[in-house]
């Protein structure tokens, strides 16, 4: 009855200007049913926020989808005001089908301050500020924290929604950004900020990010979400080029007296061809300057001021940001934000005799993400690092900075960074031909369901694609929701600035924010002839049908692992080194490049991967038994390597092939391994996945495609495989998920 | 008890103005369709409930049942604003909806038999009702460790749910008690913590007639909670103190 009712064309209007809110947009989640909104989900926010035994308020609350998430969350008590009576009419059912408690929809207009009479914790204002910026002073007698999601921003953040918002609630911060729907441009995004009335309410309302690896030293950044504040250097930046090269001259005092003097039709200039694009036009900071000029001279904005008549004809209610336009609907709102805009052109002049001296413009802000949007602004701090944020708040500050010849201006950065060892995934298919690059495969995040992929080759971008559906993967995973959608095949062209390799990124996202990261090298021309195992082999061995995508991710776990290695030895005269395990990773063919001067004996588990080592490559390769005893001398090796050889060992035989190791390896070498550890882990069922907890260690079901394809026959624990290692050797390092987006690595030290 | 009373019943949820059909305008509605799937519901569930009982909770006509009617009128003697309560054994659900109106703030409704709960949950979506929610069993809210100001427990619960539920109460207790047992004795087992009594009202029904108490933490908390009235309203005058050990 609720998804015959969702399948009704329906638009509804708001209660203000009549804007139209189809009945698609928020996702429902229906026990096993769930249909996805015009809006994704914004789950990764609300997890932000501590909801524990709050009483939660939430404005336009639609279908219900985040009251819900509230309460599922830990609130005692949710109240959602939707203005639509059909929208409260199915949430209410929805409540009933899902089981939902404490979670109740009222029938009422959010701009009408007299509903606002009982006190909540925490009041959610997703994507309607609009309506609720007339009563923001209400709300601040009936809450202490607001959640805020804007609408698209346009460098406004300032004085739409901060402005207005920290005169009740003064400490707030940026949770980041979301994406405004799937079918529109993804790169209209919309920022995610909790306001509270003090800095100890605010801390106690956000949830902390635990830091996944907190305790390994190389690990960077704490958290998805980092915020810093650094200066942007305006030389190098160079903002608003177009308007620049139109006005060349010298200094700011040059440049507006040419704007004075210009000989040009106002009216005729608005309606131009250059006016609508908006910021990236000369004509906009023209009118812009032509409108300070008049506020200089009068020392007020009038009605008819020339930077406000362009920016109604412009931003008006059908232009790109209807939250502004309504600022400029409001004459003295209007007026606020564009006088604060010329306050910072004075305070940049350094001719700010309106204002009081202390007046300092606000922080410019930067939302980045890796990988960053399409065509992303260049911003250079001070100390000459680019930064290409995604989002970008404050263009008029960088403007008047430029203009007045300001060296640096202050930024807020948040960044929210894709890396690896977050993903699950399995690279099937990898071709390239020096332009043209193919890519399938698929990965899961633990986080829940992934939306979008992007790649990227030597940090370029190349292409976007959706996530597909994979029944295979899906199978492979029942216990997995998110395995459904987990596809992705991309085609694009690209090529290699050096010429040897090209590094690829698979970029995996969940509500437009980064989750996680897949990397592999892929060799170019002459790395490409290099010999590689034959199919058969590979697949046997593998359990993969591209032996290209082995080795593309073979290569660069390899020199991950070395990079390890290389923190604590020189690998340019390294000497002996052991591979132990040729045909479980199949690392040999970049092993051999990467460390040229060594000389490298490879050890095998099987027999027609070891003959076909010693027929094609450099080095000695020994065949081993199961029995974990090498006819090599004792204290050979300065390093050894062994990628993947510990997860195809039975668990009774890990003691001993560590113990061999042991006697192998000279007094003070290193070993970087690889293990079926905490990243497998997270994606285990249920029964296996106690077995583990139990256990420490547990066998991946026997005839499982999914389990050959990541990891051999084993998972473990970290502590597990800490405690194991910790009998011989010293444990120097673990890290989660690096090696090939599925096992994690350990770095020991013979002592 | 009169159906009279009940007439007088104010069923109007105050944090809620009902969408009048009149006023659907533009707005389309699920509401027929919604009546029509409660009805369905309460046919394939006729073993616990009676077709007549729904009728009358989706329209708020005269009540069919009388033990029903009693009820509602024995907790109308309470003053429940800003409260919390916990009704264990709600059934279809009125005497929630019932201390909505009263003015209670957050009502839980407990009821172990999944359809109920679900039938409960439609009515309340048709009537509109806001802070009424319905629980399968005692151990959702357990876990999640809420604590209430009142716990109402229906004549029907067993003496284990009973205790568990009068554990989870902190200001009252309203208990239907009925049998040759001496309420005050069995007050005094059940809810050992709430010594000052109130007799509500009776209850009548197929057997011999149970009798409604509010059972409080104190003197002073009972009167808080029970209306002073109740000479006026013919109901009868509050009991004395009970014993217990």
């Amino acid at each position: 009855m609720i998804l015959g009712a969702l399948d009704v064309d329906y638009m509804s209007e708001s209660c203000q200007d009549a804007i139209k809110t189809g009945n698609h947009y928020q996702s429902l989640d229906l026990g096993d049913s769930t249909t996805q909104g015009f809006r994704t989900a914004r789950a990764d926010f609300l997890d932000r926020v501590d909801f524990h035994d709050k009483k939660v308020l939430d404005l336009g609350s639609n279908l219900g989808e985040m009251s819900r998430g509230a309460r599922a969350r830990g609130a005692r008590l949710v109240d959602g005001f939707e203005y639509d009576p059909y929208f409260v009419e199915l949430a209410d059912l929805v409540n009933v089908h899902n089981g939902v408690t404490r979670v109740s929809f009222y029938r009422r207009d959010i701009t009408d301050p007299s509903i606002y009479g009982e006190r909540y914790d925490i009041v959610l204002v997703l994507s309607v500020f609009i309506y609720a910026r007339r009563v923001v002073d209400r709300l601040a007698e009936i809450t202490d924290v607001l959640v805020l999601e804007t609408h698209k921003l346009h460098g406004n953040l300032q004085e739409t929604y901060l402005d207005p918002i920290t005169r009740y609630f003064p400490r707030y911060t940026i949770l980041g950004e979301t994406e405004w729907g799937t079918i529109h441009d993804p790169s209209e995004t919309r920022a995610v900020l909790v306001f509270a009335k003090t800095e100890e309410l605010l801390r106690s309302t956000l949830v902390e990010v635990p830091a996944r690896n907190a305790d390994a030293p190389t690990h960077a950044g704490t958290g998805r979400h980092e915020t810093f504040s650094t200066d942007i250097d305006i030389r190098r930046t160079q903002p608003n080029e177009p308007f620049f090269e139109r006005f060349p001259a010298p200094t700011g005092a040059d440049v507006l007296a040419a704007v004075a003097e210009h000989e040009l039709d106002l009216d005729a200039l608005l309606e131009g061809p250059d006016a609508g694009r908006r910021y990236r036009s000369w004509t906009y900071w023209f009118l812009m300057l032509r409108g300070y000029l008049e506020y200089r001279e009068r020392g007020t904005v009038d009605p008819g001021n020339a930077y406000l008549r362009y920016l109604r004809r412009w931003f008006g209610p059908d232009g790109p940001d209807p939250s502004f336009a309504r600022v400029l609907l409001d004459e003295e709102a209007a007026v606020t934000a564009v006088t604060r805009r010329f306050r910072d052109l004075a305070h940049y002049e350094g001719s700010d005799a309106t204002s009081a001296s202390d007046y300092a413009p606000a922080s410019i802000r930067l939302i980045l993400s890796d990988p960053p949007r399409r065509n992303p602004p260049s911003l250079y701090t001070s100390s000459g690092e680019l930064l290409q944020p995604r989002q970008l708040d404050g263009w008029h500050r960088l403007f008047a900075a430029r203009l007045f010849g300001v060296e640096r201006v202050p930024a807020e950065v948040v960044r929210a960074d894709a890396r690896a060892g977050e993903l699950l995934a399995v690279l099937e298919h990898v071709s390239y031909d020096g332009a043209r690059v193919e890519l399938t495969g698929w990965c899961l995040s633990s986080d829940g369901a992934l939306t979008q992929a992007q790649l990227t080759a030597d940090g370029r971008w190349v292409a976007n694609v959706e996530l597909q559906r994979r029944d295979d993967v899906a199978a492979r995973f029942p216990h997995l929701p998110q395995a459904g959608l987990c596809g992705f095949h991309f085609e694009g062209e690209t090529w290699s600035e050096r010429g040897t390799r090209i590094d690829f990124a698979v970029t995996a996202m969940h509500d437009w924010l980064p989750a996680g990261r897949i990397e592999m090298t892929y060799p170019t021309a002459t790395m490409g002839d290099r010999r590689r195992p034959p199919t058969a082999l590979a697949r046997r061995l593998t359990g993969h049908d591209d032996p290209t995508a082995v080795a593309a991710r073979a290569t660069r776990s390899t020199a991950v692992m070395l990079a390890r290695l290389g923190e604590h030895l020189d690998l340019e005269s390294a000497g002996r080194v052991l591979e132990w395990g040729v045909d479980t990773g199949l690392l040999q063919p970049a092993l051999s490049v990467e460390l040229e001067g060594a000389a490298i004996t490879g050890v095998g588990f099987d027999r027609e991967a070891v003959d076909w080592a010693r027929r094609e490559l450099p080095g000695d390769f020994v065949l081993a038994g199961r029995a974990a005893a090498l006819d090599l001398p004792a204290e050979r090796f300065e390093a050894v390597i062994g990628c993947s050889a510990l997860s195809h060992l039975r668990p009774d035989e890990q003691r001993p092939w560590l113990e061999e190791l042991h006697r192998l390896t000279r007094a003070g070498g290193y070993l970087v391994l690889s293990v079926g550890g905490e990243l497998i882990r997270r994606f285990l069922p249920a029964e296996r996945s106690s077995r583990l907890e139990r256990d420490g260690i547990v066998e991946w079901s026997e005839s499982s495609a999914a389990g050959r394809q990541l990891t051999g026959r084993t998972v473990q624990s970290r502590e597990y495989t800490v405690s194991l290692c910790k009998e011989r050797f010293e444990v120097v390092e673990y890290l989660e998920g690096i090696v090939h987006d599925a096992e994690d690595l350990v770095l020991l030290k013979k002592p | 008890m009169s159906t009279d009373a009940l007439s007088a019943v104010r069923r109007v949820d105050p944090e809620r103005e009902p969408v009048a059909a009149a006023d659907a305008g533009p707005w389309p509605t699920v509401r027929d369709d919604l009546r029509t799937l409660i009805r369905a519901a309460a046919r394939a569930e006729r073993s616990t409930v009676d077709a007549a009982t729904v009728d009358w909770l989706l329209d708020h006509e005269t009540p069919p049942d009388a033990a029903l009617a009693d009820r509602i009128a024995c907790l109308e003697r309470l003053r429940l604003d800003g409260a919390s309560v916990l009704e264990v054994g709600s059934v279809l659900g009125e005497l929630s909806r019932t201390a909505r109106t009263l003015g209670a703030v957050v009502i839980d409704g407990v009821q172990l038999e999944p359809a109920l709960v679900r039938l409960a949950g439609l009515i309340n979506a048709y009537r509109h009702v806001s802070r009424v929610s319905f629980h399968r069993g005692l151990d959702d809210l357990d876990a999640r460790c809420e604590r209430y100001d009142i716990a109402i427990v229906s004549v029907a619960v067993t003496v284990q749910e009973t205790i568990r539920a009068v554990e989870l109460a902190d200001r009252a207790v309203v208990l239907e008690l009925t049998g040759a047992i001496e309420p005050s004795v069995l007050c005094g087992a059940l809810a050992p913590g709430f010594p000052s009594t109130a007799n509500l009202g009776e209850v009548s029904g197929r057997g011999e007639p149970s009798v409604m108490l509010a059972l409080a933490r104190d003197e002073e908390t009972l009167l808080e909670l029970v209306s002073g009235a109740s000479h006026e309203r013919g109901a009868p005058p509050l009991e004395q103190e009970v014993e217990h050990p």
